[in-house]
């Protein structure tokens, strides 16, 4: 989360740019655009799973319980990736697994955002008391290791996908509130927001219409690298057992689930985190592009 | 001058400080149904006077904010009350898993320096070179792959397949290590057992490469980019011009400037850690506090996820504090101001 801290600037207020500027600027960081490719195709086997999983995600079959992937003894083209304690079919259910990860990881990061934005702006603009009151709290809240602050509310909450949700949303708006918090003050003082004033604009149309597309490129890149800490946190709460609960597949406690089998059954554990490593790569390498594409000025 | 702004900052921790013990204390109240519902439920069925007195034994039929006060008295002098199911003081059940902790974070930060530095130096010094992209990439992988996922791929490789470290635990039954201190690394020291020695550095090897793998990755990013800044500077070009030796413009000129930015990051980066050790500790069956605190939240024993949490978020937020300060003290610029 750092490296996302410490990458947004927010002394000065950035020179618009065009699309097709941002587009030719982001296409050529090639690993860039591998990962956003990769995550179209994340994507697209979230919506299409029950098309293009060969077997279903949840049918138990004792009899191929264990079994190996198609390359090793004991294996078979039919389950690929071989199948886990239950006999159920590993590749069916790394592909529904994707539709938890990524729907998690849309619904936190956009309410994350949103209340972000929105206490950002108004803390930022009408700064006194309220500013006061926000700071406070986003202070607290940042006194808390992400982890173990998730960890107790699912567990105060009990575990299950909406408490999971709500307490990722609880701790990761601050972040967002502060990116937006320090951009809306530096704009505010910016002779642009100034002339607005002089002119007799409504602060609604100030903040809406001037502030707010300075705030857009940060927010973009943030919200980004944010998906990638989200997934990470949405397996690990999956993995310790507190996420979605079973038997729907979630990538985390399907590592969990091979814990007991890593003598014999390797891949159970193994493939599922390949999935986690691969999405959360490629949302970081596409995050990394479009901060050199939106902000010139990080670039190294 | 200095002194000001540490008690300036002391000062601006309290009301956090209040807030966090608040969150603390709200959480535990947030919970569908009270705590002794959940340890009577899980004891099998009692009365409702059952409840009612035990609800009384543990003062939650007072009024909320009396119960903050009394919560906040008791976790100033260290009561955090009584674990359900240790049934032993709370404090004392942390005390015996803290070694652990701190000797695996310990590990893993020092691990993370020992390659983040020199891998930093040389990524910024020969900017855009082979070392350079491969670093930057393998920075990437590294904070993209989950911490539970590399630890159990680590145990499938080099305690499965290979044999070369053991599976689980802090060390070997059968080296008869005494316990002096309960970091095992230290207690193996100062009783000259060489046997406990090399096994406790073989139990910590995995745990400590899975928790500073992460933190690796971002240090080594933090030390590349603030050396970067450091070296287009003028006095640099000067040292060069100068004709002294690239290795000295380097380790001392620029390293020494391009330190301040990098020991705030490792003190930031030290508070994560703390967050991957309950990860790591389960993966592992490390019996630190990480692995009592998911324990803890299984088992639904509210006394010690408060204290843990807390603690977590003191030692968090006294970490970002040092932080702060040793930026201000090392740096004149600031100092001065």
């Amino acid at each position: 989360m750092s490296t996302v801290e410490l990458g947004l600037r927010t002394e000065a207020a950035r020179r618009p740019t065009g699309l097709r500027e941002f587009a030719r600027s982001f296409c050529r960081n090639r690993l860039a655009v591998i990962g956003a490719v990769l995550i179209l195709f994340f994507i697209g086997m979230a919506l299409a799973a029950p098309w293009i999983a060969p077997h279903s995600p949840t049918e138990t079959n004792l009899d191929r319980r264990l079994q190996a992937p198609f390359w090793a003894p004991g294996g078979s083209y039919d389950h690929p990736l071989g199948c886990d304690h239950l006999g159920r079919d590993l590749i069916s259910r790394i592909v529904y697994g994707s539709r938890v990860s990524i729907l998690i990881a849309v619904v936190v990061v956009s309410l994350t955002m949103l209340i972000g934005l929105v206490t950002g702006l108004l803390a930022g603009y009408f700064g006194g008391l309220l500013d006061a009151f926000i700071s406070r709290i986003v202070d607290v809240l940042l006194a808390f290791p992400f982890l173990i602050f998730a960890l107790a509310v699912t567990a105060a909450l009990g575990p299950g996908l909406v408490n999971m949700i709500l307490a990722l949303v609880f701790k990761g708006w601050v972040e967002f509130c502060r990116v937006v918090r320090a951009e809306t003050m530096s704009a505010k003082a910016s002779d642009y927001v100034l002339a607005a004033r002089s002119v007799g604009l409504s602060n609604v149309r100030i903040l809406v219409g001037e502030i707010l597309p300075n705030v857009v490129p940060s927010l973009i890149v943030l919200g980004t690298f944010n998906m990638a800490v989200v997934i990470i946190a949405e397996s690990s709460l999956s993995f310790l057992g507190l996420g979605v609960q079973p038997p729907t597949p979630a990538w985390g406690s399907m590592v969990n689930d091979g814990r007991p089998y890593m003598l014999n059954a390797w891949w159970i554990s193994t493939f599922p985190g390949v999935a986690v490593a691969a999405l959360v790569l490629s949302i970081n390498l596409m995050g990394e592009g479009l901060r050199d594409a939106l902000d010139p000025r990080l670039r190294d | 001058m200095r002194l000001s702004f540490v008690s300036y900052r002391l000062v601006q921790l309290l009301p956090v400080l209040f807030g966090v013990a608040l969150l603390v204390f709200l959480m535990m109240h947030i919970t569908p149904g009270d705590p002794v519902e959940l340890m009577l439920g899980q004891a099998g069925h009692a009365t409702e006077e059952e409840i009612q007195a035990l609800r009384h034994e543990y003062g939650l039929d007072r009024p909320l904010h009396v119960q903050f006060v009394s919560f906040m008295g008791n976790a100033m002098r260290g009561d955090f009350g009584t674990s359900f199911v240790h049934k032993q003081p709370v404090s004392a059940v942390i005390a015996a898993r803290l070694p652990a902790t701190v000797e695996l974070t310990a590990f893993a930060l020092l691990l993370a320096v020992a390659i983040a530095l020199p891998l930093g130096i040389i990524s910024a010094v020969r900017q855009y070179s082979f070392v350079d992209k491969a670093g930057t990439l393998g920075a990437l992988v590294g904070i993209s792959m989950p911490g539970f996922w590399l630890g159990i791929v680590l145990i499938i490789i080099f305690a499965v397949k290979l044999h070369w470290l053991p599976v689980s635990g802090r060390v070997e039954y059968g080296v008869g290590l005494d316990h002096v201190t309960g970091f095992y690394i230290l207690d193996s020291i100062l009783t000259r057992n060489g046997a406990a020695f090399w096994s406790a550095l073989r139990h910590l090897a995995l745990p400590a490469i899975t928790l500073c793998a992460a933190m690796c990755a971002v240090s080594m990013r933090m030390v590349r980019s603030s050396m970067l800044e450091v070296i287009r500077q003028d006095y640099i070009l000067y040292a060069r011009a100068k004709g002294l030796p690239e290795s000295v413009v380097v380790l001392k000129h620029a390293l020494k400037n391009a330190m301040l930015p990098t020991i705030t990051i490792l003190a930031v980066q030290t508070g994560l850690l703390l967050s991957g050790n309950m990860i790591i500790e389960t993966v592992f069956s490390w019996p630190g506090v990480g692995r009592l605190a998911v324990g803890a939240i299984e088992a639904r024993n509210y006394p010690l996820i408060q204290a843990i949490v807390l603690l977590y978020a003191l030692v968090y937020t006294g970490l970002n504090f040092g932080a702060d300060v040793l930026y201000f003290v090392l740096n004149p610029r600031v100092r001065t101001r």
